[in-house]
């Protein structure tokens, strides 16, 4: 993936598209738009195969969107964090399956309020890699909570009217998101 | 040929807006969607709105 992002800048300066000095952060950009897609591709890829696609769509949409401001758990390597993500989007999008077939409802309805209490408390976790200020720390803290209040809103509404349909994969987004701040939990623990 | 060569030079351009865009989301959000983040570069400070 990085020799591919290098590759997109490198090509970008030979056509003058961008300052030489600029291709570091172009090759940044290039990668950071792989890495947003792939999980979206991932989840339609899985959804179509599980013949759920509608409902993979409606999981990763959240997922994504508080990710990007609640942070929290990240992996080193891009490519051992490939085949993870890969596992993790297919078990999620396979138990979305099996709660609309088996009307289990309750289990990611409850399940989705720790973890949505758990994106509330810590959001945004920071890593190494991308450290945030005191400013970027508050503004983002708040765009999350605002989101997962709205999505857990939204969520119960939806259950209200019994439209599971599209209530059970957005509580598995907000699961997903708050599930990858538990090692981040233990992580700080630790030190 | 020199048609060719303009709609190579405007796709590169097209391209090099969309990554800008790009920068200026990533500068402005606390992670990337999936479980790696890459090392953020100096310059993506500059695309922040949050100074």
């Amino acid at each position: 993936m990085q020799r591919i992002a290098d590759a997109v800048a490198n090509w970008l300066v030979k056509k003058n598209a961008i300052n030489s000095e600029d291709s570091a952060l172009y090759s940044y950009a290039m990668f950071c738009v792989m890495i947003t897609l792939i999980p979206i591709i991932l989840s339609v890829i899985v959804g179509m195969i599980l013949n759920v696609l509608f409902e993979s769509i409606l999981f990763i949409t959240p997922f994504v969107l508080i990710r990007k401001y609640s942070g929290g758990f990240h992996l080193k390597s891009p490519n051992v964090c490939l085949f993870v993500s890969i596992g993790i989007i297919a078990v999620f999008i396979l138990g979305i399956k099996l709660v609309l077939q088996y009307e289990l409802y309750s289990v990611p309805l409850i399940g989705m309020m720790p973890f949505g209490v758990l994106l509330f408390i810590k959001s945004p976790i920071d890593t190494e890699e991308r450290k945030l200020s005191e400013r970027e720390t508050v503004v983002f803290g708040r765009i999350a909570r605002v989101m997962v209040i709205i999505f857990l809103i939204i969520v119960l509404i939806l259950a209200y009217y019994h439209i599971f349909r599209i209530a059970i994969p957005i509580s598995f987004g907000i699961i997903l998101s708050g599930a990858l701040q538990v090692p981040c939990c233990f992580i700080e623990k630790k030190q | 040929m020199k048609k060719n060569k303009t709609s190579v030079s405007k796709l590169a351009s097209s391209c090099a807006s969309l990554l800008g865009m790009t920068l200026v989301v990533c500068a402005n959000t606390a992670s990337t969607g999936l479980v790696h983040q890459p090392k953020a570069p100096e310059g993506l400070k500059k695309f922040s709105k949050l100074k």
